[in-house]
């Protein structure tokens, strides 16, 4: 499972907080983000830390909440789930140029050591404006209260170069959300298209002109679904109700085209794919969170996330080993170590995130040395936050993403 | 320095304190000019400044704007945004009724979610909005809006009042939550006007248009993706260039605004010239005595540097002053310039006077840099010449007669062959203009040589026989010339421009009245009444009153606007009876074969601004498109319309019905029959339809309410040509005075060698008569040229109105009473003077 506030940063704070900063960031991050300098990086456009604090006595307590685990049917649970207050689609991945690799089907035996030249993230985030009991009578579709944002990001390793863009919209008339006879889910010209009936291979395209960045590429799950948590079930705090329904695809094929400088490439690689909704939020005292998403040469996924207070220790964690079959091996947390070995400081934002990392699983004979592929990976859009393509070294090859938020 | 300071209060102060009209002229002269050229700048620029922010109000920084004929189907900006993802905002937009303040607001929707909307409507996100932005969009209370001002008094905080707003007869409850003074300064978007700001979707709730739009906004920079978002844009809706349309609206009134600034140019030169004849008599005084520093041993240089000082110390104070009247004055004036405006081009309610002190800075040391060249001439040349020359009369005569006037030939000759190439040639506006100041600058330079033909040619046939008055008053209008010519120069082009100014005027409002009698020729006029419920009711008066014997005959009106090359054009048509159809005057085609043409198929007319416009005649054909439905029409002619400089076309009902597909009547003219009275009529429909919603005029009153605007429009103008003729009068009077006061050493001598005072008062009163007379006789053809030049050229490239000169005997004879009215009030203080003086008080001071 992933912490809520990683990629799911809309699903927390209270209403009040969340949507206010959320349309704030609308105004302001969007026209910030058009001139790169300094002085506009070093004020995000609001305070993640304010979007985490958790206050179950405001407005959001009349979303629908996510107590028990809920049965999951596909492919109508890969779809929005539009009561709850927040949702979001991740992908991340690692590609390579097609003729770079000889074979033609990654499996078992894909060679991981070599290394991809690029790395995707897009993500599709929905937030809920208001409680559907709240709701008044909405007189056309610009007033539903449902808010998109889509995030992407190409991480070039050979020319060292990061680069992100955004979307931004409400629902409206068909602006984003999922469209009718669930074609697709979008936000603008950025899609998530499924196939008809079934949602596999999903094609996933998005395209930003000013950053000159892209990518179109189809995904088809190499194992089965994992369910975080308990079920799908995946708490985030010791209150019972911190908690989303959060399932994930860690090894999926991926193949395509991705665009950098606006010049096409041909590609494949390995990708991932989290799906969680929620209502719930952060603990008032939980500030940020450092997640892993790796996935390891011998056909092992490793899925691993801490989440820290105020103080600066971690008040919540969790972690998971899935097997070659697609099993969940839970992991407790006596059963990981993860050292920092490096930090790194953003020369934009002024931010000093850990830049590399140890993590030892003794039970599994794992310990791995993670490495950024580049440093500057710091997405500066609505939220300031870290997330980038990492390769893995130590017991096992591999690669992966993290993603590290309220530094 | 002790030195150049004794100098300075010997040279300037002193002679200031013995002269001190002297000093009052010149700082007159040029605070008159300074005054009218801000006043006018000053009332322009607010214009051109409340245009440009009523224009942004919607459309923001958008370079493009996608419309339809009536509204656009959202679905379209949806489907724009998906396949170009194009910086784009849909609008909507309308005017409503604050019924409780009794006021008008501009009522605009957007979508306040979405970054286009804030950066090319607002210019810049409200970051400090945002619990009245997250209040916005998706609250339970009602439909809140944002009262965007920088015109009212708000109050600092954001507590929404509840107010009631209606449009189209249909009421609706606004949550206004005003904003803060400190966030209402916006240097990019357009918050110039009252604005009420709200969200795209409590805006279509309101205003009951769910689903659509008004517009859509763009911001494209990007020449392909034009034409890319133009081929895929289905026919019905156009992708309109807003730089290019607001230009073109721009543009018409620009030439409004650039005859405004032509006239406050006038004054400004007659009011330096004021100031530059103040100076140059000041200097001709002080001959003697520069004459006698120089003998001293003083450096020209020097002598020059310390007049130049004084020219700069009396300009500072009069560029002062004239800043500051002028910025009194351009509070009328900008009354006035905004009436003209809304008369001919749009409705432009905000009459904010826009302006900042750097203007004024800049303003105030281009006037003071302008009456410094200007004295530098004179300054220079009296400067420069050798103490001996500076009190020898002949050497200036010799000067004038022998240097400056052939110069001066040559300079007219080549200003009236500008003029005429300039008129000739396509040079647009401002070559209209150079051919209106070369012109009269051309009459101006051979006014001296004409004096000095006349003097020569009269004491030359019969002197012998003429009397010694005569011969005196002809050798001293030649002897004077070096005194006098200026002032005759200057008073030619005050009285030729503005007689051509007045002749233009008459022309015009002869013009325009015949247009009237002969357009508005049926006794009345029915319409419904904006916002009235949609009706047939016209259609059934038209179908019975054809049946009526009070009725002679009947014309139909139907209308809309297209867009055509960037441009609304009004097209008009209807069932026009024979009087409406003799009642349109054409340009160079008789009116029997336009409407022969016409009435067949795909002929159209256009109104002569809009051809002259579009360079179109007769004969020439044009594309119009309505509804994705594109048709070739050919002109069949082109008709005088002095009614609006805006484009306007008409076509046949049959080919109006197949273009806009649209046969509602949206007004009837009726032609009453012999023996029927109009009042009568009027008391007929009323009793037949009591509820009905019409406006009917009779034919007086719309002739009375054009009248009416017609003289408004013109009230600038007017003012503006009192203003410069006032200067003129008082700057010509004061050089011609300045000539005769020179005289009255002469006159001592004269009243020593036994001349009566009746001889000596004859002598300086003859003198300026004889010139005034000559220079209101030449004023005549300068100014008929003058009214032609406005008439046939200005007029027609600014506004595209060509206008028939029609000169009286009134009017010349103004011009020439004009003349010899300054040329008396020049000569009346030195009569009074030689009359009361002395023979020894009336020596050189």
């Amino acid at each position: 499972m992933a912490p809520q506030g990683k990629r799911g940063w809309l699903l927390f704070g209270p209403h009040s907080v969340a949507t206010i900063l959320l349309i704030t960031s609308a105004c302001s991050l969007l026209a910030g983000c058009k001139q790169d300098s300094p002085e506009n990086h070093a004020k995000p456009a609001f305070n993640v830390t304010g979007l985490l604090q958790t206050n179950l006595n405001d407005l959001s307590i009349f979303y629908p909440r996510v107590k028990t685990p809920i049965p999951l049917e596909w492919p109508a649970d890969h779809y929005a789930h539009p009561k709850y207050r927040s949702e979001w689609w991740y992908f991340t991945g690692h590609m390579s140029p097609e003729s770079s690799r000889t074979s033609t089907s990654l499996s078992k035996q894909q060679n991981l050591s070599k290394p991809p030249i690029l790395g995707f993230q897009f993500t599709l985030f929905r937030q809920r404006a208001l409680p559907p009991i709240t709701q008044k009578t909405i007189h056309n579709a610009w007033q539903t209260p449902q808010i998109y944002m889509g995030h992407l990001a190409i991480t070039h390793h050979l020319a060292q170069r990061h680069r992100a863009a955004q979307r931004f919209s409400r629902e409206g008339p068909g602006l984003a959300g999922v469209s009718d006879n669930q074609q697709y889910l979008h936000v603008l010209d950025w899609q998530i298209q499924p196939t008809p009936d079934g949602w596999w291979p999903v094609r996933i395209s998005a395209r930003d002109q000013k950053q000159q960045i892209g990518i179109n590429l189809q995904l088809f799950p190499l194992k089965p679904v994992v369910l975080q948590g308990n079920l799908g079930f995946s708490q985030k705090s010791n209150h019972p109700e911190n908690a989303s329904m959060y399932y994930s695809y860690t090894r999926l094929k991926a193949w395509g085209s991705m665009y950098w400088q606006n010049q096409s490439t041909t590609v494949k690689g390995l990708a991932w794919f989290d799906h969680e909704w929620s209502s719930s939020s952060l603990g008032a005292n939980q500030v940020g969170w450092s997640w892993f998403a790796l996935q390891l040469d011998n056909y092992h996924e490793l899925m691993l996330y801490q989440i820290r207070n105020k103080q600066g220790e971690i008040s919540w964690s969790d972690a998971a080993m899935i097997d070659e079959s697609g099993s969940r091996l839970p992991l407790k947390v006596s059963d990981i170590t993860i050292d920092t070995l490096q930090h790194w400081t953003s020369s934009k934002t002024g931010r000093r995130y850990p830049s590399q990392w140890r993590i030892t699983i003794p039970r599994y004979e794992i310990d791995l040395d993670i490495m950024p592929t580049i440093n500057d990976q710091e997405m500066r859009l609505a939220l300031h936050y870290w997330e980038g393509a990492v390769t893995l070294s130590g017991s096992h090859q591999g690669q992966g993403y993290v993603e590290l938020t309220g530094y | 320095m002790n030195r150049h300071y004794f100098l300075l209060k010997a040279i300037s102060l002193g002679h200031f304190r013995q002269h001190p009209w002297q000093f009052i002229l010149m700082w007159a002269g040029l605070t008159a000019s300074v005054t009218v050229v801000i006043a006018i700048y000053l009332a322009s620029y607010s214009a051109h400044q409340n245009f440009l922010s009523a224009s942004n109000l919607f459309t923001g920084k958008a370079t493009h704007q996608i419309r339809g004929q009536t509204t656009i189907d959202e679905q379209l900006y949806v489907e724009l945004k998906q396949r170009f993802n194009v910086s784009a905002t849909p609008l909507l937009q309308a005017n409503v009724w604050d019924n409780f303040k009794r006021q008008h607001y501009q009522l605009l929707a957007a979508d306040l979610l979405l970054e286009d909307t804030l950066s090319s409507i607002l210019g810049q996100p409200l970051t400090t909005l945002t619990i009245p932005l997250s209040q916005f969009i998706f609250s339970n209370a009602p439909p809140n809006a944002l009262l965007l001002s920088s015109m009212s008094e708000l109050p600092t905080d954001l507590q929404p009042s509840s107010q009631q707003f209606s449009h189209q007869n249909k009421s609706f409850q606004l949550n206004v939550l005003h904003l803060p003074p400190n966030q209402r300064h916006n240097n990019h978007g357009g918050w110039g006007a009252d604005l009420l700001l709200m969200d795209i979707g409590s805006g279509q709730q309101v205003l009951n248009m769910t689903g659509q739009l008004s517009a859509i906004n763009l911001v494209l920079t990007n020449d392909k993706q034009i034409e890319l978002i133009k081929d895929w844009l289905p026919t019905s809706y156009a992708l309109v260039s807003v730089n290019a349309e607001r230009q073109a609206l721009d543009n018409l009134a620009n030439a409004f605004h650039l005859n405004l600034h032509a006239l406050s140019l006038l004054a400004f030169i007659i009011g330096l010239f004021l100031m530059f004849n103040a100076l140059r008599f000041s200097l001709q005084q002080r001959e003697r005595l520069i004459s006698q520093l120089r003998s001293l041993g003083i450096a020209s240089k020097t002598i020059q540097k310390l007049i130049m000082c004084e020219v700069f110390f009396i300009a500072s104070i009069a560029s002062a002053t004239g800043l500051l009247l002028g910025w009194l004055l351009a509070n009328p004036m900008l009354t006035m310039v905004t009436q003209s405006i809304n008369q001919f081009y749009y409705d432009l309610s905000q009459t904010k006077l826009q302006y900042s002190f750097p203007q004024f800075f800049v303003c105030w040391a281009f006037a003071v840099l302008i009456a410094v060249v200007c004295s530098s001439w004179p300054i220079s040349q009296i400067a420069k010449r050798p103490p001996l020359q500076l009190v020898r009369t002949s050497h200036q005569l010799a000067h004038i007669h022998q240097r400056l006037l052939p110069y001066w030939q040559q300079i007219a000759v080549t200003c009236l062959l500008i003029t005429l190439c300039m008129t000739m040639l396509p040079t647009g506006l401002i070559g209209g203009f150079i051919a209106t100041a070369t012109g009269l600058l051309g009459f101006a330079l051979c006014l001296p040589q004409i004096v000095t033909t006349i003097s020569r040619l009269s004491l030359s046939t019969k002197l012998s026989r003429q009397p010694l008055f005569i011969k005196m008053l002809l050798r001293d209008s030649q002897r004077q010339l070096h005194h006098t010519a200026y002032a005759l120069m200057a008073l030619l082009i005050a009285i030729s421009a503005s007689g051509g100014i007045s002749l233009m005027v008459s022309s015009f409002h002869n013009a325009f009245q015949h247009w009237l009698q002969q357009r508005v020729n049926a006794d009345l006029y029915i319409r419904e009444a904006e916002n009235s419920p949609t009706s047939t009711l016209l259609q059934t008066l038209y179908e019975q009153f054809a049946q009526n014997k009070q009725v002679a005959s009947m014309s139909t009106y139907m209308s809309q606007h297209i867009l055509w090359q960037d441009e609304q054009i009004k097209i008009q048509s209807g069932q026009w009876s024979q009087q409406t159809q003799d009642g349109m005057l054409f340009l160079k085609r008789p009116a029997r074969l336009v409407w022969h043409d016409v009435l067949t198929k795909n002929h159209i007319l256009v109104n002569e601004p809009l051809a002259r416009r579009h360079q179109l005649t007769w004969g020439d054909s044009i594309k119009l498109n309505w509804a994705g439905h594109e048709e070739t029409f050919t002109i069949a002619g082109v008709f005088y319309d002095y009614g609006s400089p805006q484009g306007q076309m008409w076509m046949p009902p049959f080919d109006y019905q197949r273009l806009i597909g649209d046969t509602k009547i949206t007004g009837v003219a009726i032609y009453i029959a012999a023996n029927n009275q109009a009042d009568e009529l009027i008391h007929v429909i009323n009793k037949q339809w009591p509820q009905h919603h019409f406006v009917i005029t009779q034919q007086q009153q719309i002739i009375a309410r054009a009248t009416q605007i017609f003289k408004q429009t013109f009230l600038i103008t007017d003012v503006l040509n009192a203003i410069a003729l006032g200067i003129a009068l008082c700057a010509i009077s004061a050089a011609l005075m300045a000539t005769q006061l020179a005289r009255l050493p002469e006159m001592r001598l004269l009243h020593a060698l036994g001349c009566n005072s009746l001889h000596r008062a004859g002598l300086l009163f003859a003198q300026p008569i004889f010139l005034g007379l000559i220079t209101g006789v030449f004023a005549i053809p300068a100014t008929l040229l003058q009214g032609w030049l406005l008439s046939e050229v200005i007029n027609v490239r600014s506004f595209g109105w060509s206008i028939p000169l029609t000169p009286s005997f009134i009017l010349i004879g103004q011009v020439f009473g004009l003349s010899i009215t300054a040329a008396v009030l020049g000569s009346l203080y030195p009569i009074w003077k030689t009359l009361h003086a002395s023979a020894r008080q009336a020596g050189w001071e």
